[in-house]
This record gives C-alpha cells, structure tokens and sequence, in this order.
C-alpha cells in the first residue's frame, strides 16, 4: 500500500523474524516502497527551509505572528520578580502579559517595572491612571526610576497588565513600552521608554510599597516579517 | 496623602516574610536587607482609599 499520510495515519503491516525475503504476504520491496513513500509524505507536509508551500509546517510557522518564549510564576510575599533573558535577538518586538498577581497586604499600591534592577534612571513617559469612580491621575515619568503600570489590588486579584516592549535588544534605538493595566476599580495606560540605546535582556517588577504575591510573567515574540 | 511610618510597615511586612525573586528563585531577605528594604519604604505615601465597588444587580 502507498502511503496515506497525511491524509490519515499509515498502518503498515511489520515483517517478521521468519517472514522470507520473497514472501508474499509480507513483500520485501513493499516494505521498502511503503517507508519510501510515507518519508516522502512526511518531508513535504514538513517542508524546506524558507518554504513557500502554504501548505507546509515550515511555511505556517514562518508566518505565526506570536512565538511563545517564557512564562515566570510569581512567589509569595515578594518585593521584586526579576525574570531574566526575556528578549534577545531572535525579535525585535516583544509581548508581556501579567496577570493574577495582588497586593499581599495593603492593596492600592502601584506595580512598576524596570528593564533589569539596575537600570534605575531614564525611563521616560506619561498616562493616565482613571478609577472607575471617576476620578483621573495623571503620570509622567520625567528620568525616572521606573515605569508604572498599574494599580494592585487585595486578593482576589483582577489584575492585568499587556504591554508591547519594542526595540529592546537593537542598538540602534531606544526600548519603547506601550502599557494598559487594569484592576479591580482603574483602569492604565501608559507610553513611555528606557531612553539608553543599549541591549536590554531582563524584566524587574515591583511595587511603589509592600509586597506582591501570586500570578504569571509571560513574554512572547512578535514575527519580525 | 497619609505616609507610611516605620512602625506600620514592621507591622505589615516583619522580618523574614519579605523575599527577592528571581527567575524561580525566591530568597527570603536578611535582616539587614530587610531593615534597608523598610527604611527605602517609610515616607512613601499610603495606596489611595478606593471607593467600594457599587454591587449591580
């Protein structure tokens, strides 16, 4: 039988130990076709490198727009989370998603972030931080030691933060960050950049007081086309 | 805004609850880092009231 890959998974039939080299029921050079045509199959449906067949997984992956690289869960009662090599040079362009952490004991306070600990001047930026009672805080970050992203509540956590780090690892440009944040009762945004056009690898988050306790740190790839 | 007292934050975070992570390595601060750590919190102004959440029916 030719091979039904991928159409469907093969089901070939194994020769034996004392299955003869001319058998009939279990032809040599059957075995040898059907492997033949089933690597065949396979190696298409995988595709070359830099494929152009649509049809292939070379070519699907080439053109995914979101490549998963990390996630970090975030301890008990701590005052900072370093998660190191979150970019490198594989994209330009990064994703950050954190989500479900919360004050450990007095809520309010602000979530920040750094680019690394010690990176702790020019950050640059400004937003808006609106409490859904209507009341609206404006942020600037003129050389500052941090961006801030969001307001961190009591458990349960509503929490979450999306932001777009661009250029963090290109010498060629500042990093740039895009941020919206929302917890129970405020909604952030906030743009603003780590003016030093230096390679930046690692994210540092804290709060503006206390501790934070619980959730997840992911980072994803954008496609650089 | 009120700001936070050395006492209160004693209160909130005592010695040994309060760690450092990084990557999956989560290391409970020294007394000395703790102190630090206290000292770099006390002036800092207290998280705003916020207003209860109204319930919706």
């Amino acid at each position: 039988m030719a091979t039904n890959f991928p159409g469907s998974l093969d089901s070939f039939t194994n020769p034996s130990a004392s299955d003869a080299m001319d058998s009939v029921t279990v032809p040599h050079a059957d075995q040898h076709a059907n492997l033949n045509d089933a690597v065949e199959a396979l190696q298409a449906k995988v595709g070359v490198d830099g494929s152009a067949v649509t049809s292939s997984l070379d070519y699907k992956v080439a053109q995914q727009g979101l490549t998963f690289i990390k996630s970090q869960a975030i301890g008990s009662g701590v005052s900072s989370v370093t998660m190191t090599n979150a970019f490198d040079g594989t994209f330009d362009d990064y994703r950050v998603i954190v989500s479900g952490t919360y004050a450990s004991t007095a809520g309010g306070q602000t979530l920040r972030m750094r680019f690394g600990s010690g990176n702790s001047t020019e950050y640059w930026g400004g937003g808006q931080a609106v409490l859904y009672s209507g009341t609206v805080n404006t942020w600037s970050f003129y050389n500052a030691a941090q961006l801030d992203l969001a307001y961190l509540d009591t458990q349960p956590s509503r929490l979450s933060v999306a932001f777009d780090v661009i250029t963090p690892y290109l010498t060629t440009s500042a990093t740039s960050v895009h941020s919206n944040g929302t917890g129970l009762l405020s909604g952030v945004w906030v743009n603003g950049m780590y003016a030093p056009v230096e390679r930046v690898t690692d994210l540092y988050f804290f709060t503006s007081s206390g501790t934070i306790t619980g959730g997840t740190i992911r980072v994803y790839g954008y496609n650089n086309g | 805004m009120a700001e936070w007292t050395r006492q209160e934050l004693e209160e909130l975070y005592p010695d040994g609850t309060v760690s450092v992570q990084v990557d999956d390595t989560v290391t409970v601060m020294s007394t000395e880092e703790w102190s630090a750590w206290i000292d770099s919190q006390v002036g800092t102004e207290k998280p705003e009231e916020f207003p209860e959440q109204p319930e919706v029916n």
